[in-house]
């Protein structure tokens, strides 16, 4: 274990892309102990060989397409006449309008590229400190993946075998409260800092923004709609999601081109593979942990530090914290899940519950140096360096975690809607 | 994860031969998951054969897909040895994470030709085509990436010449 382990931690320390890292520590290991190898390529093929996964591509795909047509500037103009007339406005139309872009995308780096670029450049036009808008940004950026649809979530349900469909019910009420948390961090900072208000619009005004923006509005009765009534399943859900998209921007908006599609295409593609062969990767490395009981071992000795429910909740999200700063989201959620497993179930933590927090959890890792996606693409949208732009991120990390701790504490807020509507 | 999505300076020139057969492989799951759910919902007919190919499918994407982010380095990996080490340094560690890298996809072609040996004459349960054809296209894929690693590592050597 010690072999398998430290390999692993060693090839991904030196740069060695995380799918290699798992191949390779697992071929090492399959070596020394003999193991027949050809399992592994069999592990491999039907790791990926599954149905709930097939949503990937589809969610990617209608993130991109969004991104790639004027949707994100429709949204954009729509929260700005509801939120402008307020002080510090264009904070709360920042948050706003990721709050509606997370309903149709579900990366959080889809969220920071497109609509992010648009609200640093109003933001930076209307005289707020760069680091607010950066820290904003990035920080609203996180609700992407925490708002249905979720490319990490339908990754944990498919390693931890629950709903999807659960899974992204229980992160609306989450998501909601850290849009909120956001909302109230730009309320208390703009009335200290004394930021403009924007134009109030009328009503008529607001209502034509609102029409505009209505074609992309309706998306998420399409996919949490359709999903909550038990029309859809996710996978199916994602599909119809990006037909929709894909209608929208051929006989709606008609503003792409034949160059601009095979781009989103190809995008989707490898964004796809890059997230899939990991995952193939993670399925022999999964098997190999379960062979040597390494959760059952994590089991033991984390019961042992940690008997209350409470207690052992504690201690996973400072790992997932710390594990967070230097791994990308989607890597843990391949890597932990099925070593902390073990753990939830016997210290009776609810799955669906802790799939929450986990992405909730990841998500501050988005934005904690040393190694953080959204720092990064942030860094190059703002042209910022890197360490202004954490500095910039510091303030919005308290907010996550307080979201996260009630999360974490109170099961009722992520389990409540799946309760009601999957669960009777 | 989603370095591709920040491309403005997209150029289908650009695009090598594995990008385009992913790029068709992609249209061919889409085409066959929206017929899947069209048979369902308006025709109340489920199509037998749409998941089964839609899930093979995902399996070209994803190793043909390795393929064109092993060319772009765009797979997922920890960069922080990037921010500590001098630029001497660094090249000499890429071309060993390089090196490893195709030791392993090399050893994956192998084994993945020794599993299709035993599985000459297996079907799918669905579409009933010889199952060697979907891991001939993770085959073809690995192959590809192999390759497209070989090429990397020859980059590397030149830009620790110069």
């Amino acid at each position: 274990m010690i072999l398998l382990l430290g390999s692993l931690l060693a090839l991904l320390a030196i740069g060695v892309p995380v799918f290699a890292a798992l191949g390779i520590s697992s071929t090492v290991y399959m070596l020394v102990h003999d193991i027949q190898p050809l399992i592994a390529v069999q592990q491999m093929f039907a790791g990926i060989d599954q149905f709930p996964l097939l949503a990937v591509p589809f969610f990617v795909l209608a993130g991109n397409l969004m991104n790639a047509s004027e949707i994100t500037d429709r949204i954009y103009s729509f929260a700005t006449t509801v939120f402008g007339r307020f002080r510090g406005g264009l904070g709360h139309v920042n948050v706003f309008g990721s709050l509606i872009f997370a309903q149709m995308s579900g990366t959080a780096v889809a969220d920071a590229s497109g609509l992010g670029t648009i609200e640093i450049k109003a933001m930076r036009k209307e005289g707020y400190d760069t680091s607010f808008a950066v820290g904003l940004t990035a920080a609203s950026a996180t609700l992407g993946p925490l708002i249905p649809p979720s490319l990490a979530m339908v990754i944990y349900g498919s390693v931890a075998s629950v709903s999807v469909g659960q899974l992204f019910v229980a992160g609306i009420v989450p998501g909601l409260l850290l849009a909120l948390s956001f909302h109230g961090i730009v309320h208390i900072l703009s009335v200290q800092r004394g930021y403009p208000r924007g134009q109030a619009c009328s009503g008529r005004e607001v209502g034509v923004a609102f029409a505009r923006a209505l074609p992309a509005l309706f998306t998420p009765v399409i996919i949490i709609g359709g999903m909550m009534a038990g029309v859809f399943t996710p996978t199916e859900a994602a599909v119809v999601a990006a037909l929709y998209a894909l209608a929208l921007d051929l006989m709606l908006y008609r503003n792409m081109d034949v160059r601009s599609i095979i781009r989103v295409l190809f995008e989707t593609f490898e964004t796809t593979a890059v997230i899939m062969v990991m995952v193939a990767c993670s399925v022999v490395f999964g098997a190999i942990l379960v062979r040597e009981q390494v959760a059952q071992d994590f089991t033991r000795l984390l019961l042992q530090i940690a008997s209350e429910p409470w207690q052992v909740m504690l201690a996973l999200n400072i790992m997932l914290l710390i594990a967070g700063m230097f791994l990308d989201t989607i890597a843990i959620i391949l890597i932990v899940t099925p070593v902390i497993l073990p753990a939830l179930q016997a210290s009776g933590i609810d799955l669906v519950q802790f799939g929450v927090v986990m992405v909730l959890n990841l998500m501050i890792g988005l934005i904690t140096p040393p190694v953080g996606l959204l720092l990064f693409v942030l860094a190059r949208i703002a042209r910022l360096d890197f360490a202004a732009t954490v500095c910039a991120c510091i303030p919005f990390i308290a907010p996550m975690l307080l979201v996260l701790m009630l999360v974490a504490l109170v099961p009722s807020l992520s389990l409540f809607l799946p309760n009601t509507f999957y669960r009777n | 994860m989603e370095a591709a999505s920040d491309s403005p300076n997209f150029k289908l020139g650009n695009l090598r031969p594995e990008d385009w057969i992913g790029v068709l492989a992609l249209v061919a799951i889409m085409a066959a998951m929206s017929a899947g759910v069209f048979f369902r919902y308006v025709l109340n007919d489920s199509l037998s054969w749409s998941e089964e190919f839609a899930r093979y499918g995902l399996i070209y994407v994803t190793f043909i897909g390795t393929t064109t982010a092993i060319r772009r380095r765009t797979h997922v990996r920890v960069d922080i040895i990037d921010l500590v080490l001098r630029a001497e340094a660094k090249h000499w560690v890429r071309l060993l994470v390089d090196i490893a890298c195709l030791l392993f996809l090399a050893y994956l072609c192998w084994r993945t030709t020794q599993i299709m040996g035993f599985l000459q004459s297996s079907r799918t349960p669905a579409m009933q085509i010889p199952v060697n054809w979907i891991y001939g296209g993770m085959l073809a894929g690995l192959g590809m990436a192999t390759f497209r690693q070989l090429m990397i590592i020859g980059n590397d050597l030149e830009e620790l010449r110069s």
